[in-house]
C-alpha cells in the first residue's frame, strides 16, 4: 500500500501537480472559449481568438483567414492586470485577388465613431484599420511586456520592394513583432468589459472585449 | 495464448492511429496549406485548414460590417473546428465535415454554407495554387489551395 502511495506521488510530480502547478492559470477562462474584441467605441467587429493550454493561440478577423501564434505571460501589475504578448507565427500567406476578402462596406455604426475605426486584439489591428487605410507612419515597440505604439515607433512593415505591405499583412507583421495587452483575468464567460490600455490611439486606446462559450 | 493477447494490445495503439491516418491521407495536399473560398455571389471569405490528424478548423468573413452589441453578436467573422475524414473518390477527394458539438447554438449569420454545417463534399483534385470554380448548395464560389497558413 506505501508502495502505491508513493508511486502514485511520484507520478503526481511529474505531471506538474506540484504546489506552484496548482497556482491559479490567468489564461484558463480562456481555453475552450472565444475572446472577441471590437471596436472600444463603436463595437466594430475586429478580432476572434482561440487561446489553448499550451501557449498557443489562433486569430482570424481583419487578416483574412486563421493565423497561428504564441503567446507569453508578463508578471501581474500593481492594478491586478496580466500583461498577454501574442506573437503570430506566420507571415501571412500570397491570397490571390480572386480569393482576397472585400472590405466590409460601411453599414454605419450603431452610435458613434467612423465606420471600420474598430481594432483587432485585443483589438487585433492597433492602430490598423482606422478609416480603411494604414498609418503608414505607425509602428509599435514591445519592452518588458509592454507595448507602445504611435508615429516612430517600430519598423515599417515593407514588402521585398521596400513598398509599405498591405494593410492585412501589415497588421500580421506588427503581430509577428509581438503585441503586449494589459489584461482583467478575473472574468468568466458571457462577460462583456472594456479594457482601456490599448496600445493603439484608435478607438481612444479602448476596446470592447466578450467571452463567447466555445469556438465560434 | 497471454504472450498473444499482450502483443495484441501492444501493437493496438498503432493500428488505431494507422487506421485514422488512412481517414485523412487523401487529404495530404491540404496539410500545412489553406483552402481559402470566395461566396461569388455574397464576396464572403472563408479559410479551411485539415490537419493530418483529423481535425480541422474554418474561418469566414462575412464581408458585412458587424458592430458587436453582445455575446450573440453580431459579428463579421466566425470559426469553427472539429474532425473529419478524407478518401479518394473517382472525382477527386470525399471530405466530410464533424463540427464540434455546437452549444448555444451559434447566432445566425452571414457566413458561406461551404465547410459550415456537418457533412460531405467531394473536391476535385488540384495542386497547390490552382484556383476552381465550384457549386454547392446554389452557390458559386472560388477555390483555391494556396501554399502555407
Amino acid at each position: 500500500m506505501l508502495r502505491l502511495a508513493a508511486t502514485a506521488s511520484l507520478i503526481a510530480l511529474a505531471l506538474g501537480l506540484g504546489s506552484h502547478a496548482q497556482a491559479r492559470d490567468p489564461m484558463s477562462i480562456y481555453y475552450n472559449n472565444t475572446q472577441v474584441c471590437a471596436g472600444g467605441l463603436n463595437g466594430d467587429d475586429a478580432c476572434h481568438m482561440w487561446v489553448f493550454g499550451n501557449g498557443t493561440f489562433v486569430m482570424f478577423g481583419g487578416m483574412q483567414g486563421g493565423h497561428f501564434g504564441h503567446y507569453k505571460i508578463g508578471p501581474a501589475r500593481p492594478d491586478g492586470k496580466i500583461p498577454i504578448c501574442y506573437y503570430l507565427d506566420t507571415l501571412g500567406i500570397d491570397i490571390p485577388p480572386e480569393l482576397a476578402a472585400t472590405p466590409a462596406g460601411p453599414a454605419g455604426p450603431p452610435g458613434g465613431g467612423a465606420p471600420g475605426a474598430g481594432g483587432p486584439p485585443p483589438g487585433a489591428a492597433p492602430g490598423g484599420p482606422a478609416g480603411g487605410m494604414p498609418r503608414r507612419s505607425m509602428g509599435c515597440d514591445t519592452v518588458n511586456f509592454h507595448t507602445t505604439c504611435g508615429p516612430g515607433h517600430g519598423k515599417p512593415a515593407l514588402d521585398a520592394q521596400g513598398k509599405p505591405l498591405p494593410l492585412a499583412k501589415g497588421i500580421i507583421a506588427r503581430f509577428h513583432n509581438g503585441m503586449c495587452y494589459p489584461m482583467q483575468v478575473d472574468h468568466k464567460v458571457g462577460d462583456h468589459w472594456i479594457e482601456k490600455d490599448d496600445p493603439s490611439p484608435s478607438q481612444g486606446g479602448l476596446d470592447q472585449l466578450f467571452l463567447l462559450p466555445g469556438h465560434r | 495464448m497471454r504472450k498473444i493477447i499482450l502483443g495484441a494490445l501492444a501493437l493496438a495503439p498503432f493500428a488505431i492511429a494507422g487506421r485514422a491516418h488512412a481517414q485523412t491521407d487523401a487529404a495530404s495536399p491540404y496539410f500545412n496549406n489553406s483552402l481559402l473560398c470566395k461566396s461569388q455571389s455574397t464576396g464572403a471569405v472563408c479559410d479551411l485548414w485539415l490537419d493530418a490528424g483529423g481535425k480541422y478548423m474554418v474561418f469566414y468573413d462575412s464581408g458585412k460590417k458587424a458592430y458587436v452589441k453582445g455575446v450573440d453578436g453580431p459579428f463579421e467573422y466566425e470559426g469553427r473546428q472539429g474532425t473529419y475524414t478524407a478518401v479518394v473518390a473517382p472525382d477527386g477527394v470525399r471530405l466530410c465535415l464533424k463540427p464540434e458539438a455546437d452549444h448555444p447554438p451559434r447566432p445566425r449569420g452571414n457566413s458561406p454554407a461551404l465547410f459550415h454545417d456537418a457533412g460531405c463534399v467531394t473536391l476535385p483534385s488540384h495542386p497547390v495554387g490552382d484556383l476552381w470554380d465550384y457549386s454547392y448548395r446554389g452557390e458559386t464560389y472560388k477555390i483555391g489551395l494556396i501554399a502555407g497558413r
